[in-house]
């Protein structure tokens, strides 16, 4: 396995999650509600990808989530730790487990509303000779400028980071910004903006290090619709820059949530993502695209207690492996149980 | 790639003339045309309860003429014939109440967005205008807002002074006049907190089913953002994290609560917590403060409704 995120950078992140996980068990916990999510499952899946064809697999994974909010009439943070181990018996035993930690603050000010974020994910990949760690940190601000009764004009100013180290290495870093003018009323709200982004992407691993920068803009738009059922459709465009690419590269990204409750206890939510990509980039190793995935999924919960749930979920995944010129691809089937408290 | 841009920047601009529009209509034409609908609603209200008292009758008299020892046929068979017309009429009566209780929706929907565009107005003007007065704006903008308040189908607050029924003791009464006057007073003050706590259970029930499915949802988002997060996608939601304004009809039907809990003298820190709030028209209840505001109102509507039947014993 190889030094994982080795550097100063990795010691600040860790004691800033501490910091945020100390402050969880201090003062002001009366005040404040604490939730606690506990939900293992277990299921089978059939893969299809040029990596590995029609091969039956089972796997397991459990969610362990810590939340702890405090409101007050204009103000409102929220500190949260998420843990989920997973197990694959793919090819051979591979296990994978996700550490996140994320403080979030969120005021009102006049007709300003504001949300600043810090966020931490960590993943650690054991699959015998391929094991790989990626950690991701991202910092975020998000103003929402209420002009008139049912408009906003809401504006983001984000940073995000993410390193892969393994057998190939992946630096990727991309402030980002976005502007977007809202429409609510109150079961619809309709969104239209602009969103822009500068990145550079480093392979130092390479024969040749590799190195990428460049501009990547686009418009957006999301209709949301919040009544007696829940659904959110959403399409972006992404074009890069020339410069970087030698030819522009467009990226358009739909993806839809879904969500109804069907009679008092039972509820059914459906997600999709898919992104079509203009040009195929596959093989390109200084490649970065802001979604390699494409899937949907439908999840189908009893709540059998106010504290206990099971759930049944169906889904289909494709992902794309740049580096690799390969693609991983199949249908999943899992049913599992959460508790809460 | 032009023409893909002029689109996504077309919609918003769409968004914004469609109030604009509606500013330009006559307010008071449209206030008086609510006051028409909804006079013409207890019309109708009132010919089904007349009916629905002469089907009762009906049925009385049907019921007491089987139970006599050798009952007059002809005489049912005549009252049964009225009662199936009546029960006909009934069920028409209520297809007119459910169209006219249509269009008033649809008024009432369409003026609460005009006064919410006069209040928007009223503020701009406030906030540039030098030559009117600053009082007469904010007289002119409360006038406004205590309309739309009571504008919304919502718990609207008692017909009758509380603190008179309070004082009312009918046991204490010698007079048989006055006592039955009394009585009566109490009876239709019970009928009506009866009717309010019976409002309030209703939409108790269909928000606690709504904010039940809201924390699936939101449970549900949190996981499918937490598989996203090593993509720059998790950064593009569309609303940031930052909530919107919320439900405006459950805002204002919250504030309609909180003045009838308050007409009946009721205290609680939440109560206190949206009345002193310093921008009340903007979003103080969130759903969950909204349930628990409904659970309040329904305990003190019962409490208050028990001391009625007391003095009434």
């Amino acid at each position: 396995m190889k030094n994982y995120g080795s550097g100063s950078a990795f010691r600040f992140r860790t004691h800033v999650l501490l910091m945020c996980l100390t402050m969880l068990t201090q003062e002001g916990r009366a005040a404040g509600d604490l939730d606690v999510r506990w939900s293992p499952e277990f299921g089978y899946f059939h893969t299809y990808g040029t990596l590995d064809q029609n091969r039956q697999h089972w796997f397991g994974q459990a969610s362990l989530v810590m939340r702890y909010r405090e409101s007050q009439v204009k103000e409102r943070w929220q500190l949260q730790f998420r843990l989920r181990p997973e197990f694959y018996n793919y090819q051979k035993s591979t296990a994978i487990l996700n550490m996140s930690g994320q403080a979030q603050y969120r005021w009102r000010w006049n007709k300003i509303h504001s949300a600043a974020e810090l966020s931490q994910h960590y993943q650690f990949y054991y699959g015998g000779a391929n094991d790989q760690f990626t950690d991701a940190t991202r910092v975020q601000y998000t103003a929402a400028f209420h002009f008139r009764p049912r408009y906003s004009v809401d504006v983001s100013l984000g940073y995000f980071q993410r390193n892969i180290t393994g057998d190939t290495d992946h630096r990727l870093q991309a402030p980002n910004g976005a502007v977007r003018l809202v429409f609510y009323s109150d079961k619809l709200t309709v969104s239209t903006g602009c969103y822009t982004e500068y990145y550079e992407v480093k392979r130092p691993d390479t024969y040749s290090p590799s190195r990428r920068r460049g501009w990547g803009i686009g418009p957006e738009a999301t209709v949301e619709y919040n009544g007696d059922l829940f659904a959110n459709l959403t399409y972006r465009l992404v074009v890069r820059d020339a410069d970087a690419f030698g030819t522009n590269d467009n990226e358009h990204h739909f993806s839809g949530i879904w969500g109804r409750s069907l009679g008092n206890r039972l509820a059914c939510f459906v997600y999709a993502d898919y992104t079509f990509r203009e040009i195929d980039r596959r093989g390109d190793l200084a490649f970065y695209s802001t979604n390699n995935e494409n899937r949907i999924y439908a999840k189908l919960s009893l709540e059998e207690q106010k504290s206990l749930e099971w759930f049944l979920k169906v889904g289909y995944l494709r992902y794309e492996l740049y580096g690799l010129d390969s693609e991983f691809s199949g249908v999943n089937v899992s049913a599992g149980i959460e508790w809460r408290n | 790639m032009k023409r893909v841009f002029a689109h996504f920047f077309l919609l918003p601009l769409c968004l914004l003339a469609a109030p604009t529009e509606l500013w330009s209509q006559n307010l008071a034409e449209e206030e008086a045309s609510i006051a028409e609908l909804r006079r013409l609603l207890d019309d109708e209200v009132t010919v089904h309860d007349s009916l629905k008292r002469m089907l009762d009758a009906t049925a009385r008299e049907i019921e007491r003429e089987k139970n006599q020892s050798s009952p007059n046929e002809d005489r049912l068979r005549s009252m049964m014939s009225q009662a199936l017309q009546l029960s006909g009429r009934i069920k028409h009566q209520q297809q007119r109440i459910r169209q006219h209780e249509r269009q008033v929706e649809a008024a009432t929907a369409k003026l609460d967005r005009m006064y919410e565009d006069l209040l928007d107005s009223l503020i701009r003007v406030k906030a540039v205008g030098q030559s009117i007065p600053n009082d007469a704006v904010d007289v002119h903008i409360w006038v406004v807002k205590e309309k739309r308040l009571y504008l919304l189908p919502g718990i609207k607050r008692l017909s009758y002074e509380p603190q008179k029924v309070h004082a009312l003791a009918p046991a204490s009464i010698t007079d048989s006049m006055e006592k039955a006057i009394v009585v009566d007073y109490l009876r239709r003050a019970l009928k009506e907190v009866e009717d309010r706590v019976e409002a309030v259970r209703t939409s108790r029930a269909e928000y606690e089913e709504l904010v039940r499915f809201r924390r699936r949802l939101s449970r549900f988002m949190d996981d499918v953002r937490e598989e996203l997060f090593f993509s720059p996608l998790y950064a593009l939601s569309s609303t940031g994290g930052v909530e919107g304004p919320g439900l405006t009809a459950m805002r204002l039907q919250g504030r309609s609560i909180v003045d009838l809990l308050y007409q009946i003298s009721a205290r609680n820190p939440l109560l206190d917590r949206v009345a002193v709030a310093p921008d009340k028209e903007t979003a103080v209840l969130t759903i969950e403060e909204y349930l628990e505001l409904l659970k309040e109102a329904e305990r003190q509507l019962t409490n208050y409704a028990t001391v009625i039947r007391e003095k009434l014993r």
